[in-house]
């Protein structure tokens, strides 16, 4: 009897795996039409992966070494998203800069729900490989910071928070000898901040949250950093506190600053719908048309005809807010603001990419509904439409966005959900569709 | 003149045997599977780095938290295996003890399945296979327990 009893309940256990394998198998993005194919853009054939060993790698100097790593192509739709293997640490709220030699940094961020994860880890992406290592790790931890990559091939990083605490601090990435330096002290701390390199060289960094608890508050502070010079000097503020705002280097050497809020955390603050534009000449701001909508934790891209596409964002700092799916373009040269296509879905706290061929991408991002996406879409500039351009394996909010030289895209990292409660070292890499 | 041994006591003989066999063979298979994705080794978790020692296990904590509560069911469950092997504990309280632990490290690891349920080229991940079959392993020994006669 008892031998009975045993070989059925064998059968179910062992029943429970070749279950499961279906289950997961079948649990894919319904979007996967070809997973662990064959790569046919050039990435290095999919193989069995091993322990690559990335999460131990030891910070290098100079130029870090990369272990070539396999890739899987999954092709979604239209647009290619290749797989690759996690970056050395799962982090969100990172910035990232591309170097002159075609890799790209990606600078702290937070291993946690708020700054007190702050990371000051860098992990460097190797486009030639594939491969990610760690590169020396900054001066100082920071969450959510502003990074430019300067005129002389460094890197600029700035502000962010740690702690709960803004930072004022900012320092420099110099790829050739692999060390960090520090670039000094700016006047303002400022956390979710903008840094913009003009066509001087010289790096515009605007507003920020720049208080912690209880406030939060946003400031108004704009400053340039000198990089021949290494010094910072106040230039005029902007006519409103920002945070989790846009700027963006128009065609004419001119910026342009649209919305934000006033808090950076917390749903006491405001949201704008103001523009203003920033003249490096003359170190003045005139305002700007006002967008439709007020919006915070949006995107903006220039486009190649000097015009500026903004899209998505919250309108209010409230926990319920729904996120933003319209998008609208501004026309520098008539100073009016022109509705487009709205996304399939609303769309806060992505990130976009102006691609090399004039479209636009935008990736993952808080739905309506506050969960996270693992959309993407892309704006075509003949048609003023969004295009669902398939889902990327995981969905994620704030992940760090690169376009590499060679016009792929590089998402890497990002929160598994709105709280931030969890966070991925998950990478993934975008071939754009033809257009 | 050998005596006889009451059908009813082989049986529960028996069933504490194979509690004790399907427990163990449960446990193996959750710690293999759950060492196996800690350490990336033979093949790496698609969403989740492997730790880099066991120091790193308390600065990740909230991100492995359901890896962990797995393994330490494990244990839990080896514990009484043991004890049920060696009559220290009533089978009925045995049976109890591993229907709940089989179910914890069933739920611990469908919960984590979207990190630990495929591997980096995106092909399912064995060790979380053999994590969920192990639960399963035990929740049978959990039923066989049951079916011991005191």
């Amino acid at each position: 009897m008892i031998l009975a009893i045993d070989a059925v309940a064998l059968a179910l256990v062992l029943a429970t795996a070749p279950a499961a394998f279906v289950w997961l198998d079948g649990s894919r993005p319904s979007p996967l039409v070809a997973a662990a194919s064959a790569s046919s853009n050039g990435l290095p054939s999919p193989a069995a992966p091993g322990g690559s060993g990335t999460a131990t790698q030891a910070p290098s100097a100079a130029a870090p070494s990369v272990t070539p790593v396999p890739t899987a192509t999954i092709t979604y739709g239209n647009g290619t998203w290749a797989l690759l293997l996690p970056m050395p640490r799962s982090l969100w709220g990172a910035a990232a800069a591309v170097l002159a030699d075609g890799r790209v940094l990606v600078v702290g961020g937070a291993a946690g729900a708020s700054s007190t994860s702050a990371l000051a880890t860098v992990e460097v992406f190797d486009p030639g490989s594939n491969g990610w290592s760690a590169a020396a790790p900054m001066l100082q931890a920071r969450a959510y910071p502003a990074a430019a990559t300067l005129a002389d091939g460094s890197v600029l990083v700035v502000g962010g928070s740690r702690g709960g605490l803004p930072l004022d601090s900012a320092e420099r990435y110099f790829p050739d000898t692999g060390t960090w330096v520090s670039a000094g002290t700016m006047s303002t701390p400022r956390t979710q901040a903008t840094a913009t390199v003009l066509l001087d060289g010289r790096v515009l960094v605007l507003g920020g949250g720049s208080q912690g608890s209880p406030g939060f508050a946003s400031t108004n502070a704009a400053e340039i950093f000198d990089p021949a010079t290494g010094t910072w000097t106040p230039t005029a503020p902007m006519s409103a506190a920002r945070a989790s705002h846009t700027a963006t280097l128009l065609s004419d050497g001119e910026v342009l600053v649209t919305g934000g809020a006033s808090t950076y955390h917390g749903p006491k603050g405001t949201v704008t719908a103001t523009a203003e534009i920033y003249n490096p000449k003359s170190g003045t701001w005139h305002s700007a048309a006002r967008m439709s909508v007020a919006r915070y934790h949006h995107m903006a891209a220039l486009l190649p005809d000097g015009r500026v596409l903004v899209a998505g964002g919250w309108a209010l700092t409230s926990n319920s807010d729904k996120s933003l799916a319209s998008a609208e373009i501004y026309d520098p040269a008539t100073n009016r603001w022109t509705a487009t296509g709205s996304m399939a879905t609303g769309r806060a706290r992505g990130s976009i990419a102006a691609l090399p061929d004039g479209r636009v991408l935008v990736v993952d991002g808080v739905d309506p509904a506050y969960h996270v996406m693992a959309t993407a879409e892309i704006w075509d500039a003949a048609s003023g439409r969004w295009h669902n351009t398939g889902r990327l394996w995981t969905a994620v909010m704030w992940p760090a966005l690169a376009v590499l030289h060679d016009g792929r895209v590089l998402v890497a990292g990002g929160a598994l959900d709105a709280g931030a409660a969890h966070e991925t070292s998950a990478s993934e890499i975008f071939t754009p569709p033809a257009p | 003149m050998k005596a006889d041994v009451p059908s009813g006591a082989r049986d529960g003989r028996a069933a504490r045997l194979s509690a004790v066999a399907f427990g163990t063979f449960g446990t193996g298979l959750v710690l293999a599977g759950v060492i196996s994705i800690a350490t990336g080794i033979p093949r790496q978790a698609y969403n989740l780095a492997p730790l880099a020692g066991p120091a790193a296990v308390g600065g990740r904590l909230g991100e492995i938290s359901p890896l962990v509560a797995a393994a330490l069911a494990a244990v839990v469950v080896a514990s009484i295996v043991m004890m049920l092997a060696t009559r220290r504990l009533r089978p009925a309280a045995a049976a109890s003890e591993l229907i709940a632990l089989g179910a914890a490290i069933e739920v611990c690891v469908v919960g984590a399945i979207g990190r630990i349920g495929y591997a980096a080229d995106g092909s399912v991940l064995l060790a979380g296979i053999f994590c969920l079959t192990g639960g399963a392993a035990v929740l049978m020994a959990g039923l066989l327990a049951a079916l011991v006669s005191e």
